[in-house]
């Protein structure tokens, strides 16, 4: 996966540890001292990012997870407010690992809040319905649904509570 | 002399007595001496003993006395001793027995050639309906001194699927019996219930080799009935056990040997390849896949899933909510475009049989109608489909009905023809029970002379032919015209084996070559009375489905793309012979 940033308080963040970690090791004297401090600084200040990318990351795949285990409520665990997890009921398998050049996970600069969008293919199983006999005897047959895989974006918003990175918001477009 | 013996009342009209657990004990009594047969029993073990090994099931140590009494260990228990009854075919052995003292028995098939073993455990009082028979399949071997066992094991199979066969057996008991699913058969029951209706159960479909499956059925939802048999599909031969309790509540335990013909082959619809090792998986008492729980299986009970209404409980849904062509159901995914033919029309239908009608047609949806005499017109919502050249279905309710009826009507302006189900809802059994009467009539109406002598007619035509139906996206059947008088439905599993089937009266009228309307009644069922306009050239229905449940009245659009399954041969069991 890689992180990108977008909004311009982000992107200096990002890019302010970026920017640190090549500037040129050519200095000396008191400027050197104090340009290694702030390389030191930018570069905890990065691994502190990547770090949150990963728990990011992680966050994101164990909800993965669960949700193609059909976990549903462990899924909702995850959520900053439980009861505000949206998960579509329809959705039976996410893919997991393909993560392109289009993902983006954003870490906010104070490291309270994120925002990824990260691409997947979702596999749906959607209830045929107004329900009929028909209906009725496939769905005990274990059926009655129509299944079909679509390309999707999943944008989540993401808080941390008490050190430990939840779900704030999840949405599938 | 009454030449065929019709029932007081079919199948599932029947109140089967709820049997309790110690009825059936006291019944059972009797099964100790074991089956009855009228053919001679084998001694194929007469004074032997047999090990059977399962595969995660029993081990069941036989030794034979003579040819009707054995003792049975099993899993290293003490032996008892019971009655049994044992037959042979080809190379096949089968033996069915009872343990004395509980409600289990064993029905063994015995591979002499190979050595390998099924082993039907069955036993009563496992169901919430203590008379159905429950059974878990064992598959094994016979042990023999010395010998490795084999690897090889008989297994489930789809390789029976699309089959049907007639069978008489020695007792002179006639039935055709077709398998259209991996799960399910169909029964028509030509002595027992004269052959009127056909019936289904959940089966079991077992390979012993290319030519001997092992069948079995549970009258589940009926009398609970069990009834296995080897088969011999080249031979057409079968010997086999019944075990049950029947409409009178009478212990049925008797084995048997058949023969008979072969009716056909219709179509399979799984990948090529696939022989159905593994068919459609087993539901737990759940609903969900449990193939732990002993004796589990996909089973149909469709008043489980369909409360019976009470009149009143019928008028309140119907005032609460009375839907006429409105929201498309999943079953009109394929329906065809609505017709404006009638627009701006005035005819009447002069039904033989039923009444005169005046029609005016005001526009796509909506029509005027009045019986003949009457001069206030009432208006209804309809809609029209052209199945065929000149040949139009359309449908409405008579709002206000007391019956709340309905009419579907056939109308060919090619031939001045016409045909009305009559559509009526509540029957003696469920107030929520669709019924029908079938009207047969002219058009009058200007540039039109209709015939005097010729109608529609009933037809046995589509009698044995399979026919799927894809009404949209994920939601096929198939239809098997099982006999004039009634239709069976199948559903797919995911791997396009058959699954769940069900059957309901039906009718058939033939309106032109290769064009059929037929209805069908989902009695002791949801009480849907489905009615369709078969076209066989462009392999397109048209249809209307009529059903009343909790969420009020419903008078609904269906259309579906066909396919031809294939055909049973089963007209000739169903003429009355002099």
């Amino acid at each position: 996966m890689k992180t990108k940033t977008a909004s311009t308080r982000r992107r200096f963040f990002w890019q302010a540890g970026a920017a640190a970690l090549s500037a040129p090791l050519a200095a000396s004297g008191a400027h050197a001292t104090q340009r290694d401090a702030e390389d030191t600084e930018a570069l905890k200040a990065r691994i502190a990012t990547l770090e949150d990318v990963n728990a990011i990351r992680e966050l994101h795949q164990t909800y993965t997870r669960l949700i193609n285990a059909g976990a549903r409520e462990e899924a909702a665990s995850l959520f900053a407010d439980p009861r505000e997890a949206q998960i579509d009921a329809s959705i039976r398998n996410l893919s997991a690992d393909r993560f392109g050049e289009q993902d983006v996970i954003e870490i906010a600069a104070d490291r309270k809040t994120a925002a990824a969008r990260i691409h997947c293919t979702v596999e749906l199983e959607i209830a045929i319905g107004p329900s009929c006999t028909l209906v009725e005897m496939a769905r005990v047959q274990g059926e009655g649904f129509l299944k079909q895989s679509e390309r999707r974006v999943i944008e989540s918003s993401y808080v941390k509570q008490d050190g430990v990175w939840k779900i704030a918001r999840s949405v599938y477009r | 002399m009454q030449k065929i013996r019709y029932p007081e009342e079919q199948m599932h009209r029947i109140a089967y007595t709820k049997l309790t657990q110690r009825q059936i004990s006291d019944k059972l009594v009797a099964a100790a001496t074991g089956p009855a047969s009228v053919s001679p029993l084998s001694d194929v073990y007469a004074g032997t003993s047999l090990e059977i090994v399962t595969d995660a099931g029993p081990r069941l140590r036989y030794t034979f006395g003579d040819a009707n009494r054995l003792a049975v260990a099993e899993n290293g228990g003490a032996a008892v001793e019971t009655g049994y009854g044992a037959l042979t075919l080809d190379h096949v052995a089968f033996f069915s027995h009872m343990v004395p003292g509980t409600q289990r028995g064993y029905h063994v098939v015995v591979d002499q050639a190979t050595g390998l073993a099924t082993v039907f455990e069955v036993w009563f009082s496992g169901y919430m309906d203590n008379r159905e028979v429950q059974r878990e399949i064992y598959f094994g071997y016979v042990a023999e001194p010395g010998k490795e066992a084999p690897q090889a094991r008989h297994t489930l199979t789809n390789r029976v699927e699309g089959k049907g066969f007639y069978w008489k057996q020695d007792t002179g008991i006639e039935t055709l019996e077709l398998y259209p699913s991996t799960i399910y058969s169909n029964f028509v029951e030509l002595t027992r219930f004269g052959g009127e209706l056909s019936f289904c159960g959940p089966s079991d479909y077992v390979k012993i080799n290319d030519d001997l499956y092992v069948y079995s059925r549970v009258e589940c939802e009926f009398s609970g009935m069990m009834t296995l048999y080897v088969l011999d599909a080249n031979r057409v031969e079968q010997v086999g056990v019944r075990l049950g309790f029947d409409q009178n509540d009478a212990l049925e335990y008797y084995v048997f040997r058949g023969s008979g013909e072969w009716l056909g082959q219709i179509a399979q619809f799984e990948r090529f390849g696939d022989v159905g090792v593994t068919v459609v998986p087993v539901m737990g008492p759940s609903g969900n896949a449990a193939p732990a729980v002993k004796g589990a299986r996909r089973v149909y009970r469709p008043l489980k899933t369909n409360p019976i209404m009470t009149k009143p409980e019928v008028e309140a849904a119907i005032a609460a909510n009375t839907a006429v062509f409105g929201t498309p159901s999943a079953m009109a995914g394929n329906k065809l475009p609505a017709s404006d033919f009638l627009v701006r029309r005035a005819l009447t239908l002069r039904f033989d049989n039923g009444p005169i009608v005046d029609y005016t047609f005001d526009e796509i949806e909506k029509l005027r109608w009045r019986r003949e005499g009457e001069r206030t017109w009432r208006e209804e919502r309809y809609e029209a489909w052209e199945s065929a050249p000149g040949v139009i279905m359309f449908a409405h309710l008579l709002s206000g009905a007391p019956e709340h009826d309905s009419f579907t009507i056939v109308a060919d302006f090619e031939h001045g023809l016409a045909t009305c189900l009559h559509g009526t809802m509540g029957t003696p059994y469920m107030a929520n029970e669709a019924a029908a009467k079938t009207w047969f009539g002219v058009i009058e109406t200007e540039g039109l002379t209709a015939p005097k002598y010729r109608r529609h007619h009933y037809t046995d035509e589509l009698v044995g032919r399979a026919v799927t139906w894809n009404y949209s996206p994920g939601l096929t059947s198939m239809h098997l015209y099982s006999t004039p008088h009634s239709l069976s439905w199948i559903i797919f599993g995911e791997s396009g084996a058959g699954g769940m089937e069900w059957s309901g009266p039906a009718s058939y009228v033939k309106i032109r070559d290769d064009l059929y309307l037929a209805y069908w009644l989902e009695e002791a069922c949801n009480g849907t009375l489905g009615m369709i306009l078969i076209n066989m050239r462009t392999m397109h229905d048209s249809g209307v489905g009529y059903h009343c449940g909790t969420d009020g009245l419903r008078l609904s659009a269906m259309g579906a793309h066909a396919r031809h399954a294939g055909r049973f041969d089963l007209t000739r069991f169903y003429t009355l012979k002099a």
